[in-house]
């Protein structure tokens, strides 16, 4: 039987020891009549598969596949085809020692991936500024959701005589991150309100004023947004604070952080973001992870895990688990998330990349993406019948065309995966395109794009076939 | 004070007989969770938590108080405190506003706890709506020992 | 501030960090280079370049080696972490994720492009509802508390469209569950209510039916319960449930014992979660990512977040997104699709027999532990356990003032990671530590054997030589760590990264 060691003469030797006839008399506690039988008789599942077969059965379902190596590619809202370095798949996956240990509760044989999750706190501060991360959260949709919990909590806690349950998510938040807090805060009661985006693809600042009342716990704000489009997010920051709430930044594309203003410097109290664009690859969406980070005077109220420096015994550097008090292990219905399993295989591998990258590399490949963003945006800008959205704010990585709807498997015949429709997604008009730019996007492949585009919208016009 | 809830990882628990057991009062009342509380001459409730519940608690790092102008209410938690790997609510005897509470009593790694439960590591001072109520459900300090000793079998 | 080390291979990567180095490079720019102030004109911008190290490729995998060395692992060690279920990750589950078809695949390609991915999940939710005796499953829930507060809200839902959302406030918690499950109760709005175990560590059916009533929106049980015992009265507890109208959702935390040996939904739940990450095969990852479906019945299905995946009369599949009572989005995407990769890929090599081999022989090695260690440490409930046993440090602290953790901690010096500590809690398990023991089924005999013997010559040191024990570990790169300080002083970061 796979994976299962002990042979029959095994087994005996130890039913022998317990003092049973058989392993079946060891399930007597539940009722004979609702046991399955020896032959498995109603759980209909596959026979057993040795390594040959599941590796050809895996091989058939991916041939019913494509990916984003099959194309020019140029799809992100938060999911980016970024390089991952064959250093992060051979530390993370194939050095057993950190993918097959368990959580670092016992620090003297954890010093590995207590070491790692500290030095990953670290990145996040330098990253963000701020003085305190953990080690990570299930994703950014979650982390932000979490993180508009904590937001909560904090003005609550700090106007207790006050009734402040109203949340803002405020711009153009990512489709999947907004639907997660709306479903957190209706499972714990709180108010939902939101504000959307202006004409120029930044929060109206305006509508955002007008929403803020003394009932306004928490603002969370998206920038870059998920139009692409780099909030003023100091200003908001200054709406919030005037109302004595607080205000969440989320960020899909940490990359982002190479270049822009750390969101501690710009007063933010909580950062969160998904952090797949560093060093972990797409996967349909996950596992990835969210990152966590506050000013070091919020430390309590945060959720997840969090590693601190200390000493062993005999004076030397040491790490372990701190401030555990404030989990679900020890608070039970207090604690402040009830998350326990997170994603720290994803946040080691952020830290390899990070490291891979390094200081110079990080910036470098902002700069690169910025460069290669403007460049796009200027040739798709040139396209006849094609309108850039948003086109006097300020971008990263991303950015919207406008042009003619249903081009899209045409493209594709032509080995270009465009932007994301944006229509299938709620966020947009029929011929809306998100169009994501990582350091693999080409010139080649950006110039292709655009003929194709132009090409197509060309025969089009004239009414002409495909 | 919940100690029967106590997680006690890394708490070692000394012997009873080894501790250095210092003077309770018996004019304070006592609860089962290991709070006393004793009525002052100017009518407000003095409370803390017992001599006992520091030596359980061994590693206390953090305590979460109210502030002076909150209510409190008899039976329910005015506060938390925290040892490395427990945490434990903190039981009002009476209900009533807080006069006073005792910020510092962490400082210096809650010294003032450690050596002195009774006195200069009292918690919260409570002008109670009504002192009778210190009575009720509580128990003297023969009651309370007895019950330490049977919690020690 | 301790000193930084020499060797080093022993530094934080900060401190091993030197200007100028690095291991990633670029090809050079293939279009016209930008002037970040000019194309982000008006943005404010970093004061300085984030300060993250500069290591070279060499000194970059040294540093990674020498830290994964320091820890154990199931690869290197036997780690019997009770509730965690440390099984074998075989390799194969690892090397199949990592090709492209998996590791380039984008959440927004077209569904015409994902098909051999939807029909993955088709067939493993198919899979989990055959196990679990349900009837509809979601696989997104990144992990078991995940999976959990999707059931609650599930839960919540439901009596929502039914309105009785106000009336049923309550979640019944048996006291030795896992602190997820009050946290979960609270984080979904309900209140925790704690029921007491019976004598033998069953469910106390008088105790159920007392505060059970029209406020209990549901109960959330652990089978087999965290004291690693199975529960034989599963079926009446359901209909006392169902008699007030309530839900039982199971927690699957445990489902290495029961696999393929009963459905679940057949003694009467409503909802339960899995743990991919113990019952199949995820590896830990020092902590995650794992994946925690929910299976649930006909009447909960509605609820369940959006998407759903669907065959199509044509024999192809979709996303569903069209549920207009679902509770919503739990997180981005389709769940931590890379672990269900994984759970399938190992699930598909059990197949029918192998799931059932696998729970009997995790239950045959638990109670082999148990018989061989019970005249050297205290079984807290000593009959037939499930696929975990739990002993606690009665004779060893009565007898010689030594305590679970010192034990757990001399099990390190004998190469071997510590069992599960202090949970269940003191409380649940006579004021004593507990030691929850759980040595799955891939352990051979000889590794169990091995361990029994380093309990026994635990135990006979607890006698002879106390301190050796409470002294432990002996062996690993640090000594007791002070945890203590790690919390009233924490230091999150390394101070060479803030300006």
């Amino acid at each position: 039987m796979p994976f299962i060691q002990n042979t029959d003469e095994d087994r005996k030797a130890m039913l022998d020891a317990i003092g049973v006839a058989s392993i079946d008399e060891l399930y007597s506690d539940i009722p004979a009549d609702i046991r399955v039988k020896e032959d498995g008789d109603k759980i209909r599942l596959n026979p057993s598969m040795g390594e040959l077969e599941v590796t050809r059965h895996i091989d058939a379902l991916l041939k019913k596949t494509r990916n984003a190596n099959d194309f020019a590619f140029f799809r992100g809202a938060g999911i980016y085809n970024h390089h991952v370095s064959t250093l992060t798949d051979h530390i993370a996956l194939y050095d057993g020692n950190f993918i097959t240990a368990y959580t670092p509760y016992q620090p003297e044989c954890s010093q590995g991936t207590l070491t790692t999750v500290f030095e990953f706190q670290s990145c996040t501060t330098a990253l963000t500024g701020f003085e305190v991360s953990n080690a990570g959260m299930y994703d950014g949709a979650s982390a932000l959701a979490e993180a508009v919990m904590m937001g909560y909590r904090l003005t609550a806690d700090k106007f207790r005589k006050e009734t402040r349950e109203t949340v803002v998510l405020a711009g153009a938040i990512h489709p999947e991150y907004a639907g997660t807090v709306k479903t957190y805060c209706e499972t714990t009661g709180l108010k939902l309100v939101t504000v959307g985006a202006g004409p120029d693809g930044r929060v109206d600042a305006d509508a955002l004023k007008q929403a803020m009342s003394r009932e306004v716990a928490v603002v969370a704000v998206q920038s870059p947004n998920f139009f692409g489009v780099i909030e003023d997010v100091e200003s908001l920051v200054a709406t919030t604070h005037e109302n004595e709430a607080n205000i969440v930044q989320v960020i899909a594309e940490p990359v982002s952080l190479s270049l822009l203003q750390t969101p501690a410097e710009a007063g933010v109290d909580i950062c969160v973001g998904e952090g797949q664009a560093i060093g972990n690859h797409m996967f349909m969406g996950g596992p990835a992870f969210g990152f966590f980070a506050s000013r070091k005077e919020n430390v309590r109220k945060m959720p997840g895990r969090i590693v601190s420096e200390t000493t062993d015994r005999d004076g030397r550097r040491a790490f372990a688990l701190a401030l555990a008090t404030r989990e679900q292990h020890i608070r039970r219905e207090k604690a402040t998330s009830n998350i326990c399993t997170n994603q720290a295989l994803c946040a080691l591998r952020a830290l390899i990349q990070l490291a891979a990258w390094g200081k110079g590399g990080f910036l470098e490949l902002g700069k690169q993406i910025i460069s290669k963003t403007q460049y796009a945006r200027q040739t798709f800008g040139a396209i006849m019948g094609v309108e850039l959205l948003y086109a006097e704010s300020p971008v990263f990585n991303e950015f919207v065309i406008r042009t003619k709807a249903g081009l899209d498997k045409a493209l594709q015949a032509q080995g270009i995966m465009g932007g994301i429709p944006l229509e299938d997604i709620c966020m947009g008009e029929p011929g809306d395109y998100l169009i994501a730019i990582t350091e693999l996007t080409t010139k080649a492949d950006i110039d292709s794009y655009a003929s194709a585009l132009a090409d197509l919208l060309q025969t089009s016009d004239h009414g002409g076939k495909e | 004070m919940r100690l029967k809830h106590e997680l006690r990882a890394d708490v070692h628990i000394r012997n009873t007989n080894e501790r250095l057991t210092m003077a309770r009062p018996d004019n304070a009342r006592y609860l089962e969770s290991h709070e006393w509380g004793r009525l002052e001459d100017d009518g407000t409730v003095t409370i803390g938590i017992t001599d006992f519940a520091v030596d359980q608690l061994n590693d206390l790092t953090f305590v979460d108080l109210p502030e002076a102008g909150d209510k409190v209410t008899k039976g329910e938690a005015f506060g938390e405190i925290e040892s490395v790997k427990a945490v434990s609510d903190l039981i009002s005897m009476v209900s009533g506003e807080i006069t006073a509470v005792h910020s510092d009593v962490d400082d210096d790694d809650f010294s003032a706890l450690k050596s002195d439960a009774f006195g200069k590591g009292w918690l919260i001072k409570v002008k109670p709506d009504n002192a009778d109520e210190l009575n009720e459900g509580t128990k003297s300090l023969a009651e309370y020992e007895k019950q330490l000793e049977e919690e020690a079998h | 501030m301790t000193k930084i080390p020499e060797n080093p291979a022993e530094r934080l990567m900060f401190e091993i960090s030197k200007p100028g180095r690095r291991c990633v490079t670029f090809p050079a720019l293939d279009v016209p280079e930008v002037d970040v102030d000019v194309a982000l004109k008006g943005v404010k911008l970093r004061s300085e370049p984030a300060r993250l190290p500069e290591i070279g490729e060499l000194d970059l995998v040294r540093h990674f080696k020498n830290l994964a060395d320091k820890n154990y692992s199931v690869d290197k060690n036997f780690y019997p972490l009770g509730s965690c279920t440390m099984k074998y990750n075989p390799k194969i589950n690892v090397t199949l994720l990592a090709q492209p078809g998996y590791t380039k695949a984008h959440p927004y390609l077209p569904e015409a492009d994902v098909q051999g991915h939807l029909e993955l999940m088709y067939n493993l939710e198919h899979y989990l509802c055959e196990v679990s005796g349900l009837d509809e499953v979601t696989l997104q829930p990144a992990a078991g508390a995940h999976g959990e507060l999707t059931g609650v809200m599930c839960i919540k839902a439901y009596f929502e469209d039914k309105g009785e959302a106000d009336q049923r406030t309550e979640i019944l918690i048996p006291s030795a569950a896992h602190g997820t499950n009050p946290a979960t109760a609270a984080m979904a709005g309900f209140k925790a209510v704690t029921l007491k175990e019976a004598a033998n560590g069953n469910i106390d059916i008088e105790e159920l039916k007392k505060k059970v009533g029209p406020q209990t929106a549901g109960m959330m049980i652990t089978n087999p319960s965290t004291l690693g015992i199975l529960e034989p009265k599963m079926r009446e507890i359901a209909e006392i449930l169902h008699g007030v109208g309530a839900q039982l959702y199971m927690d699957g935390a445990n489902m290495n014992a029961i696999s393929g040996i009963v459905q679940p939904g057949d003694y009467g739940i409503d909802v339960m979660h899995f743990n991919l990450h113990k019952t199949f095969s995820v590896p830990h990852g020092g902590g995650g990512p794992g994946a925690g479906p929910i299976a649930v019945r006909k009447h909960l299905a509605p609820y369940l977040p959006t998407p759903r995946v669907k065959k199509n009369d044509d024999g192809s599949f979709s996303f569903d997104y069209n549920r207009p009572k679902t509770v919503g989005k739990v997180r981005s995407f389709f769940g931590n699709f890379g672990a269900l990769v994984m759970a399938y890929i190992y699930m598909t090599q059990l197949g029918r027999e192998g799931v059932r081999r696998m729970s009997q022989n995790a239950v045959l090695g638990a109670n082999y532990i148990r018989v061989m260690l019970r005249d050297y440490y205290h079984v807290h409930h000593d009959r037939t356990n499930a696929h975990e046993v739990v002993f606690t440090d009665l004779k060893q602290d009565k007898e010689n003032g030594v305590h679970t953790l010192d034990i757990a901690k001399r099990l390190i010096d004998y190469g071997i990671h510590p069992m599960t500590v202090y949970f269940p809690l003191p409380q649940n398990t006579g004021g004593q530590g507990a030691m929850m023991v759980e040595p799955t089924e891939t352990e051979s005999k000889e590794s169990i054997d091995y361990f029994i013997d380093c309990m026994k010559k635990i135990a006979q040191e607890c006698k002879d030589n106390p301190e050796l024990v409470k002294t432990a570990p002996h062996t690993t790169p640090v000594s007791k760590v002070d945890e203590k300080t790690a919390s009233t002083n924490p230091q999150l970061y390394c101070a060479m990264c803030l300006g």
